[in-house]
């Protein structure tokens, strides 16, 4: 506990100090953190799902509400020409 | 009826509650039912003589649709379900039933066979959405937010014991909260389900029987807890903490000032005053982490409040909130951190009470409180998590203001809670690794969050433990770019669709 006499902070107060064992203790923390950081990095970029069977209706219902805006399908519009081209050039190239 | 309509409607029964309405409306109801692919034959109109003075209207009603009727007592309807040759039984509660009901439940649980029961959104008669949340038994115990439909497995229903004779009109409430403390998966189908009428007024004493059936719930959950009634319906369960552990409360602070109210003070000194002033839960420490250029008096003042309650560690290395937290948890004693921000005010007393009975619950991770601005307006109420970024629920909402679902009346899971004010076990948060490092500013709490939800707890929100938190509403967060991919290099598919808070 912190009963040394209250000089000016933080001199005098050994208490206050970060001790080996704590810093150890923190060096820990962290490497758990970058474990658990990078196990769902990987699971990020897995191709299997990672939503629950609610989530993945809802997902799906909000693309299906995308697909069937005004946006969405302006974008299609317009981006109708070189969607043709790109087909056709992958025909005639293979 | 095509061979796949008459394939789909043996697997199913329908049972009508008709408590609470007029022989009109069960008719309606039925009609919908029955519109919706029903076998007649496999349709039920369940009456409770308890709960009409007078069911010869529902009776005469019932009997002109060629629709069987079945008496609310257990026994009656445990009778019919180890009769009846169904795999789904579907509880009409009220409202209108949508005509592809059978198609979209049925085909949502042959899509996801490890579901028990399935319960789905609304819409008013003006066409307004009732979205409901992701299964939240906490939330449950508070409300019986479930809707007008709810859909069993009748097997399921079967292992669990049919229905019992003590949570007579509240058997829905009793069977979903049997079905997940035995491990069962409920799922909300998000989607509507059904058209309904908003009636908040009780009827047939169902508010009373829910609460009974909460209370035994919780009984044989071993929980100590009080039921009220705050409105029909709506319940406050207040939690009495098992064993008083100690709690930490670690408190990152540079020792500064700002003018609250109109007075200057200085925030962690007035934060603290207000924690041991107020606050009715005594096993207390106070762990601070102070920056270097702290000034003395600040922490001379921090002394003469909290006595030997205070653990100071010093931080004297470049900012870093999540660095500072974990800081005070590896000084930390208690058996849970209290997290919170040197900003803040107490609102209610027992508001450590409230938060430890929540984080003591089976499947609780994370607990967090009710914020207000200085002008009393929402800052927090849970946080929401969609296209992989994060906002507050309620943000800015007015005292009084709230959903259909009541959630600023009830104790509610969601998608996280902030670090201003969050509560967690000391052991869990070393089991997540604490605040990560990769995130020293912005979004920490959200990774916190997610990490803990990814251990299969929840977080928890409730709007029974409140603060003020001078946040300042127009605050720049400063979010970088870097935060923001951080965050998403992790959960970005996980944060995708909001499902706790729809409607806030």
């Amino acid at each position: 506990m912190s009963d040394a006499p209250s000089k000016r902070w933080p001199d005098g107060r050994p208490d206050a100090l970060v001790s080996p064992e704590a810093l150890l203790a923190e060096e820990r923390l962290a490497f758990t953190d970058r474990i658990i950081g990078l196990e769902q990095q990987v699971k990020e970029l897995q191709a299997v799902s990672r939503l629950s069977p609610s989530e993945t209706v809802a997902a799906e219902a909000n693309i299906v509400g995308l697909k069937s805006s005004l946006t969405w399908r302006a974008g299609r519009m317009v981006t109708l020409p070189v969607r043709v081209l790109r087909h056709v050039k992958r025909r005639v190239l293979g | 009826m095509s061979v796949t309509d008459a394939a789909l409607a043996a697997r199913v029964e329908a049972w009508i509650d008709s408590a609470g309405h007029s022989g009109e409306e069960v008719t309606r109801t039925a009609q919908q039912v029955l519109g919706a692919g029903f076998d007649p034959a496999s349709v039920f109109v369940v009456v409770d003589h308890i709960a009409h003075e007078d069911t010869a209207e529902v009776l005469g009603a019932v009997r002109e649709l060629g629709v069987e009727v079945l008496d609310a007592d257990a026994r009656t309807l445990n009778d019919r379900l180890g009769a009846s040759g169904a795999e789904f039984l579907f509880m009409v509660r009220w409202g209108k039933v949508v005509p592809n009901l059978l198609q979209h439940v049925v085909g949502f649980f042959d899509r996801f066979p490890s579901t028990s029961v399935v319960y789905g959104d609304s819409v008013t008669e003006l066409g307004h959405p009732l979205f409901r949340p992701l299964f939240s038994p906490i939330r449950l115990r508070s409300n019986d937010y479930l809707g007008p439909v709810v859909v069993a497995r009748r097997d399921v229903i079967l292992g669990l014991g049919g229905f019992m004779p003590e949570a007579r009109r509240a058997q829905v409430l009793d069977l979903v909260l049997r079905a997940d403390q035995a491990g069962r998966t409920v799922a909300l189908l998000p989607g509507v389900l059904a058209t309904e009428d908003l009636t908040q007024s009780d009827f047939a004493g169902t508010s009373d029987a829910q609460r009974r059936v909460v209370e035994a719930h919780l009984e044989r959950e071993g929980v100590e807890a009080t039921v009220e009634e705050l409105e029909p319906f709506i319940r406050r369960v207040r939690y009495r903490p098992a064993h008083d552990p100690k709690v930490s409360i670690v408190i990152p602070t540079r020792g500064g000032s700002a003018e609250i109210a109109g007075k200057e003070r200085v925030l962690v000194v007035e934060a603290i005053r207000g924690i041991v002033e107020r606050s009715t839960y005594q096993n207390l420490e106070f762990v601070v982490v102070a920056d270097a250029e702290t000034p003395t008096e600040v922490v001379t003042r921090l002394e003469e409040l909290c006595g030997d309650r205070l653990r100071l560690v010093l931080w004297d290395a470049p900012f870093n909130f999540s660095a500072k937290m974990n800081r005070g948890a590896v000084a930390a004693s208690g058996d849970y951190l209290l997290l919170l921000n040197d900003d803040v005010e107490v609102v209610t007393d027992d508001w450590i009470e409230t938060l430890l009975g929540l984080a003591q619950q089976r499947g609780v991770g994370i607990v967090g409180a009710q914020l207000y601005f200085e002008d009393s307006t929402v800052q927090h109420a849970g946080q929401v998590y969609t296209g992989g970024v994060a906002g507050h629920a309620a943000f800015g909402w007015v005292g009084g203001r709230d959903d259909s679902i009541k959630s600023m009346l009830t104790d509610h899971e969601v998608s996280g809670v902030t670090a201003a004010c969050a509560l967690i076990s000391r052991d869990l948060y070393f089991e997540v690794g604490g605040f990560t490092l990769e995130l020293p500013g912005n979004y920490n709490d959200v990774d916190l969050n997610m990490k803990v939800r990814s251990t299969g707890r929840s977080a928890v929100f409730s709007p029974w433990a409140r603060l003020y938190h001078f946040e300042s509403k127009s605050r720049d967060p400063r979010i970088l770019d870097s935060d923001l991919s951080t965050l998403q290099s992790r959960w970005s598919r996980r944060m995708q669709v909001e499902l706790y808070s729809r409607m806030m």
